[in-house]
Order: structure tokens, then C-alpha cells, then sequence
């Protein structure tokens, strides 16, 4: 590449890929084959093709428009329809919520784009359910056939057997992890061009194991490896167009953000260590529980500071082709925005109900109902809630209602506020190596996520 | 987003008079050609029936038709991104606010996603195949699993989980406290006269593990199986019962329960159940309540086929034993009268309906008024009628 440094200005991509494309068109997407042991450094390529030596380098900072009338709006209608279908209806709302969210995320003016479609995602689900009723029907079988041969006479090692089965769905949601991801990039294209995620479910499932199992063993203390190890799995193996993703940095940095967690917790035992010393104090009881909430609390929030952090520094150190993500990602923000959205929502919420409940109470008092329930305790005769049957009906409906308010509450108010601060907080360096990206095939994905949805695993998507 | 009609539907989707007012209207926009992400600056303006796009060059780079263009994205955007048709890979970003407008404004179905038929066929399909599956596993596999497993348990196993099941049990009816666990009856004369019907049963069938049979000092009406060829007698049951032959028509049943081993194919059942049901539980949108009232349903029926072969053999063994069933079928009359049927209920009941219960063993009387060596002598009934008189805590 380096011979073909010279005096072509960074900017024209144009000119760059007329002038280079009849030699490089074989290699033109995979432009710098290696980029990846060499060069990462930031300066280490700047001899090369661009000639911008002197320049600065392009950043460009992600943005997100999105109106959050519109997501409330959407989110509720797809509630109440989900909620009249019995839950048939979700596969399209999710459909259209991701769109939303999609389109409101621009890379360089341009929007990404959700191509998922609902019917697939319903198709998939049902034939996760196909599988998954064999598998863990079978399985479950076979364990507490296991369990009665050898432990019937202890109750605890039986339910223990039966308890085993759960763990049976384990790889199962592994699996199900990765082939959701790939899915959900299948259907993300910008400028038309589609993202993608290669093969390797099974790979996933196999190192997501034994990670598992070497966290459990070191007591958590690994987990930042197994989360790094996984995301690197993933990352290199995802596409954007022909342009590769790469996960570089390490675990170093997430390790240092976990062990916040070990330092509270034990500096919360040692606390309440000191409070059970001296039981003759009154007031030990009282401070202990104070301890323990303050303690359980301080947890709750590392343990959300500790996978803000981990989006930053993984986003921090990812690579898209030759361009650098960064991302500055603030974890105070972040949480104000789970505790601030969160408080909102229940307000909204809770203020629908009051408004819900007044309307109902002013109604039922005026058809004299509600003494029906007095009656009934009086006589203990069914017969005379009958005419409470408008009463009982509206209530069910309003609750039902009230459900899919506090969803599209929570889109509003957690949902979109945290995707518009990870997304802001983004940023891309060189953005016009991007334009070198050419389409790839499309990738069917066929169960569309379904195994995730069978089994209630969230990949991240928020929805 | 915009209503059609305002346009009025059918032949002509694009408005004469709109496409005259924005013949001039021309906007710059970035084209994607589907192929690299390489963006292209071009002007976009309005030819017949068009949209136009062309290169700086001045070269028409392409002409969609308006009548097939679809937005991609949601409406209400201050970016509009189009595409040719439905099935391109091309894009046409858009951010002049006028161009948005004029085009949102010639082509009314621009935000309307055409209903995509595809894969509804499918979904009917696998629909049918997914529900099919849950049902062929819950009702045909795992029962069918579930007796030759059972089967092949070795029955000291299964002795011991029946004593966990009655242990379990008597915690419950005691209130969950040791000391107010009902106890078993053993006045040694009713214990006496309980192994004298036990025995003239037990002598005309063929069981696959010892028979236990006790008696708990608890007042509900009720008798049961557990796993391991134990038999559960309940206090209440006995007083209730009018004649020897009412307990033993009941104990015959539970006999014709452990022969088939249906408490311990029930364990297994309801664990196999248990984790195709538990996939669903993480669903809040209710999918999870219709299947389990199905499964409550459709379950209970299976349990009506079991009792029904229990109550058949529970004939056999009487007319093996020579004794009549027409108490057995008394008893079922004086339960329905005093306790009512089950009306409606009875499809959600585990036990066929009383009455039709109490027809059958009628119908089954081998020895239909004649006369038959009584069970019990009236001695050995007194003695089992007071058999609560002592307890213990052990069988």
C-alpha cells in the first residue's frame, strides 16, 4: 500500500477507490491485510496509503434523533396488542421498536436501518419451541430418572436432580445468546450495506462453558476474562459489509473495574463484622439492618457502574475495518439515568393508576357495588358477586392497561435515555475508511432469534 | 403517517397537481448503490412519474418510479431514507426539510409498509408443529417414557420415595409443624383387622413390591398410592364407611394403582412436564397461562384414564377375591349425595365423575345379591373402626 502513498487528499474516497481499484479490486475490501499485527498504534500507519501525515485525524461522533412521542406511542400500542394476543403480538411490536431505535442512531448523517421482520421472528420462536420440548422434556426425564434410581430416599438430593435440569438449558442459552446476536446484526444494514456475524454458535457455547466454570471456580474473580473472552469471540467475528470487526485491548481493565465489587462487599462485612462484635449494644440491630441495606445497595450499583464501564472499554477498544471506535461512556450519567428515568416511570405510572382508579371507585360507588363483597363475606353464597361482574372486568382491563403504560414508560424513560448516551458517547476515527465497505451476502439467520425468545435471554438490545 | 384515501386510491398513485407544484423542487441527497458504502453526492428532483437522480457530472445516475418507493425507517423523521422498491439494496439519504415533504406529499404509500405475506403459510406450519410438539411430548412421549422408566426402578428406590412423599405429606396436613403431623393408627386389634382385609386381598393379585397399607389419624374422606407399594388409609374414610366391603373396594383401587405403578409414572410425568413448561415461564405477556390451563386440562383427563384402570381392576380384584362391589359403588352414591357432583368442574377433576364411578361397580357385581364371605366379622369391623385409638409416629 505504501506505494501507492501520495498526493491523493484523504477526503476524496472517490478518487482514492477510481484510482485504486483496478490493482487492489481482489484485496479492495480487505485493504490491509496486516493492519492487525502492526500499526494499531494509532501513528503506525500514517505513512500509508492516505497521506495525511499532517492532518489531523477525522473523528466522527455518533448521534441519535429519535422522538420519544413517537416510541411512546408505538411502545404502547405493541403492549396492549401483545397483551390481547397473549403475547402473540410481541414478535411484531419488538419488530417495531427496534426500527425505531434503529433509525434514530446516525453514523455520519447516514441512519442504520432494522430489516428484522416479525413473522420471522415468530417462526423462529415456534421452532425453538419444537426443539426445545423434545430436549428439555427428555432431559428432564432423565435426570429425575437418575435422581429416584440413586437419591430417592433424601428429598434434598432429589429436588437437587430435578434442579439440574434448569442447568440443562445452560449451553441452550449460550447458543441461543450467539445466534440471537447474529440475527439481530443480520438484519442492521447502513448505506445499504448489511452487517453480519460469521459461524459459530458452537464455539461460543463450548468457550462460554468452561469460562463459566473458571469463573465459578475462582469465586467471580474471573468473570471480567469471561466477559472479555466473549466479547472478543463475537466482535472478531462480526461484519460490516466486508469490513471486519476486531476486539483488541484486554481484561486488565475490566478486572479493575469488577474488584469494586470485592472491595465494597468486603469492606460491608467488615463493617456489619464490627456491629455483630458488640450485641449489647441497642442500637446494633438497628444499624446492622441499615448495614445490610446500604451494603446491598452499594452492590446493586457497582455491580451496574461495573457494566457501564465494561461498554465503555470494550467500545473503546474495538475496530471496524482500520477505524478505532472510541467511547467515553460516563457511568454517573448512565445510572442517573436508571435511577432518574426509573422513578418517572413508576411516577407516570402510578399517576395513570391513581387517575384509572379514581374513575373506577367514582363509578362503582354510584352503581353501589362494591358492598356486593360485604354480602359475600356475610353469606359466603357466590351467587351474590354477580352483578360485581362489570366491577371485576373493568378492573382486570385497567391492570392490563396499566401494564403496558408502565412498559412504554419505561421505553421513554430508561430505554431511550440509555441508548442516546451510549450512542452519543460513541465515536469513530478515520469514519471514511467505512466507504471502502462492500455488501455481503445476505444471511438468513433463519430461527431469528428464537431460541433467545423461548428461553427469555436478552442479548443487549434492550428490547 | 398520511391516510391513502386523501389521494384516493387505486390506478393513479401519484397526484397530478402535487408533482406540478414540485416539478422545480430539486434537494441534494447521498446515494448508496447497494453495492459499497461508498456514499454519493447527488441532486435529487422530480421527473414524470420519478424521482430523479443525477450525478454532479450531470449525468442520471437512476430514475425510480415514484409509485414503488418505500421509506426506510419510521415517518416523522428529519432524515428520509427511500429505497426504489421494497426488495433493493439501494438507499437515497434525504435531509432537505421541502424535498421530505414534496415526496412524503406525491407518494402517499411511501411510509406504508406493504403487508408481507411471505412465511405466513410457514408460521401456520410450524405453529401447528410447535403446539403439536408440546402436546405429543407432554401426552404421548414422556407418559410413554415415563412407564418403562418407571419399570425399571429399582422398587427398594421407589419404597423409599413413597416414605419421603408420606413424610412430606404429613408435615402439610400437620400445618408444616413436626409435632402436629397426623400420626399413623395402631391400636393393635383395627391393625389386626386392616392385615386380615389386606390379606384377602392381597392374596388374589400379583404385585411388583410388598403391599404396606396404614392408617393416618387425619378426618378428610380420602385414600392414596405413593410410590413404592405403599397404601395411605385415611381416618375419616373409615368412619364414613358403612361396611368392611366400602374400605375394601377403596383399598382395591389403590391396589390397582400400585400394580400399574401410576404413582411413580406420575412423578416422572410431572417432572418431564415440569421443563417443557418451565421454557414458557419467562414470558410476561400471558402465552405462558394459556398453556398451562391446556396442560391443567388435558392433564387432569390422563389422570381420569388412570382411575378409570384403577377402578377396573379395583373390580377385578373384588370379584377375584369374591366380594361384592355393589358397596364400593354405595359409598360412591352416599359421596355424591352428601358432597354434591362436580358439575362443570368434573373436566377439571382428576377423578371421573362420582356418579358415573358408582354405575360402573355396580355393572361389574360378579356375584350380584348372592351371598359372600364377609371381609371382616363384625368384631374384626368394630376393632378397625377404632384402629385411631393409638398412634405412633412410625407405620
Amino acid at each position: 500500500m505504501t506505494d501507492q502513498a501520495g498526493d491523493v487528499p484523504f477526503w476524496d474516497l472517490e478518487r482514492y477507490r477510481r484510482d485504486h481499484s483496478q490493482p487492489a479490486e481482489g484485496t479492495g475490501g480487505r485493504h490491509d491485510g496486516g493492519g492487525r499485527d502492526g500499526g494499531r498504534d494509532g501513528g503506525g500507519r500514517d505513512g500509508g496509503g492516505y497521506g495525511y501525515t499532517e492532518r489531523k485525524r477525522p473523528v466522527l461522533k455518533l448521534k441519535f434523533t429519535a422522538s420519544g412521542g413517537v416510541l411512546f406511542l408505538a411502545a404502547l400500542r405493541g403492549a396492549l396488542f401483545s397483551i390481547l394476543t397473549l403475547g402473540l403480538h410481541r414478535f411484531w411490536m419488538i419488530t417495531r421498536l427496534r426500527r425505531f431505535y434503529w433509525s434514530g442512531i446516525r453514523i455520519d448523517g447516514d441512519p442504520l436501518e432494522y430489516t428484522g421482520r416479525g413473522i420471522e421472528k415468530l417462526l423462529g420462536f415456534l421452532f425453538a419451541l419444537v426443539v426445545l420440548a423434545a430436549y428439555l422434556g427428555a432431559v428432564q426425564l432423565g435426570l429425575t430418572f437418575l435422581g429416584l434410581s440413586f437419591a430417592a430416599d433424601d428429598p434434598a438430593v432429589l429436588q437437587a436432580s430435578l434442579q439440574l435440569g434448569t442447568l440443562a438449558a445452560i449451553p441452550l442459552i449460550f447458543f441461543a445468546t450467539y445466534r440471537a446476536q447474529r440475527y439481530l446484526l443480520a438484519r442492521t444494514r447502513w448505506r445499504g450495506i448489511r452487517f453480519g456475524l460469521g459461524p459459530g454458535a458452537l464455539g461460543y457455547t463450548r468457550r462460554a462453558l468452561l469460562l463459566s466454570l473458571l469463573t465459578l471456580l475462582t469465586l467471580g474473580l474471573a468473570y471480567p476474562y469471561q466477559h472479555y473472552r466473549l466479547a472478543k469471540y463475537v466482535t472478531d467475528r462480526a461484519y460490516f459489509g466486508d469490513l471486519e470487526f476486531t476486539q483488541e485491548g484486554g481484561w486488565g481493565e475490566l478486572f479493575a473495574q469488577w474488584i469494586w465489587i470485592y472491595i465494597i462487599a468486603g469492606f460491608c462485612g467488615l463493617m456489619l463484622w464490627g456491629l455483630i462484635d458488640n450485641p449489647q449494644d441497642a442500637a446494633a440491630g438497628f444499624l446492622g439492618a441499615i448495614a445490610i441495606t446500604f451494603g446491598a445497595t452499594a452492590l446493586l450499583l457497582a455491580y451496574q457502574r461495573y457494566t457501564i464501564a465494561a461498554f465503555r472499554i470494550l467500545w473503546n477498544n474495538r475496530y471496524l475495518g482500520d477505524s478505532r471506535f472510541e467511547c467515553d461512556l460516563s457511568a454517573g450519567r448512565v445510572l442517573w439515568i436508571y435511577f432518574g428515568g426509573g422513578f418517572a416511570t413508576s411516577l407516570c405510572t402510578a399517576l395513570v393508576g391513581g387517575g384509572v382508579a379514581f374513575l373506577l371507585i367514582s363509578w362503582g360507588a354510584t352503581a353501589s357495588d362494591l358492598t356486593v363483597f360485604q354480602q359475600f363475606e356475610a353469606t359466603n353464597d357466590p351467587a351474590v358477586l354477580w352483578p360485581a361482574w362489570p366491577i371485576a372486568l373493568a378492573g382486570v382491563v385497567s391492570y392490563l392497561v396499566l401494564l403496558s403504560v408502565g412498559f412504554a414508560f419505561g421505553q421513554l424513560f430508561v430505554s431511550l435515555p440509555v441508548l442516546r448516551a451510549k450512542v452519543e458517547a460513541t465515536r469513530i476515527n478515520d469514519p471514511q475508511l467505512l466507504a471502502l465497505s462492500r455488501q455481503r451476502e445476505a444471511d438468513r439467520a433463519g430461527e431469528a432469534g428464537g431460541f433467545a425468545d423461548a428461553l427469555g435471554v436478552d442479548v443487549g438490545a434492550g428490547i | 403517517m398520511r391516510s391513502a384515501s386523501m389521494w384516493g386510491q387505486g390506478s393513479e398513485p401519484v397526484s397530478r397537481t402535487a408533482l406540478d407544484r414540485y416539478a422545480r423542487l430539486e434537494a441534494e441527497g447521498r446515494y448508496f448503490d447497494g453495492e459499497s458504502a461508498l456514499p454519493r453526492q447527488v441532486m435529487v428532483s422530480f421527473g414524470e412519474r420519478s424521482l430523479v437522480l443525477m450525478g454532479f457530472d450531470g449525468i442520471a445516475i437512476a430514475h425510480w418510479p415514484l409509485a414503488s418507493l418505500s421509506a426506510v425507517g419510521g415517518a416523522g423523521d428529519r432524515t428520509l431514507q427511500i429505497t426504489p422498491d421494497v426488495q433493493s439494496e439501494e438507499r437515497l439519504v434525504i435531509e432537505d426539510l421541502d424535498m421530505i415533504r414534496a415526496i412524503e406529499a406525491v407518494c402517499p404509500e411511501l411510509h406504508r409498509r406493504p403487508a408481507d405475506r411471505r412465511g405466513i403459510a410457514r408460521a401456520l406450519v410450524w405453529g401447528g408443529l410447535g403446539v403439536g410438539a408440546v402436546v405429543v411430548m407432554v401426552f404421548i412421549i414422556i407418559p410413554r417414557l415415563a412407564e418403562p422408566l418407571a419399570q425399571m426402578l429399582p422398587p427398594e428406590r421407589e419404597a423409599q420415595l413413597g416414605d419421603a412423599v408420606v413424610d412430606q405429606l404429613r408435615l402439610v396436613l400437620g400445618g408444616l409443624e413436626e409435632e402436629s403431623a397426623p400420626g399413623f393408627c395402631a391400636e393393635p386389634d383395627g391393625a389386626l383387622a386392616l392385615e386380615a382385609m389386606t390379606d384377602r386381598l392381597r392374596a388374589v393379585t400379583e404385585l411388583p413390591y410388598p403391599l404396606r397399607v396404614s392408617v393416618l389419624d387425619h378426618p378428610m374422606v380420602n385414600a392414596f398410592a405413593v410410590p413404592g407399594g405403599r397404601v395411605v388409609l385415611f381416618r375419616g374414610l373409615i368412619e364414613e364407611a358403612t361396611s368392611p366391603e366400602e374400605v375394601a373396594g377403596v383399598l382395591a383401587h389403590e391396589i390397582g394403582h400400585v400394580i400399574h405403578r401410576d404413582p411413580t409414572v406420575g412423578v416422572l410425568r410431572s417432572a418431564g412436564r415440569a421443563g417443557i413448561l418451565g421454557l414458557l415461564v419467562g414470558d410476561v405477556f400471558g402465552a405462558a397461562v394459556v398453556v398451562a390451563a391446556t396442560e391443567a386440562v388435558m392433564n387432569a383427563s390422563y389422570q381420569r384414564d388412570v382411575e378409570a384402570r384403577a377402578d377396573e381392576e379395583a373390580l377385578a380384584i373384588l370379584a377375584r377375591a369374591e366380594l361384592p362391589s355393589t358397596p364400593f359403588s354405595a359409598f360412591f352414591q352416599r359421596l355424591a349425595e352428601q358432597h354434591g357432583d362436580l358439575g362443570v368442574m368434573q373436566y377439571l377433576s382428576s377423578h371421573p365423575a362420582l356418579k358415573d364411578r358408582a354405575e360402573r361397580a355396580e355393572a361389574g357385581d360378579s356375584l350380584a345379591g348372592l351371598t359372600f364371605t364377609p371381609v371382616l366379622n363384625d368384631g374384626q369391623w368394630l376393632a378397625l373402626r377404632q384402629i385411631c385409638g393409638e398412634t405412633s409416629d412410625d407405620p
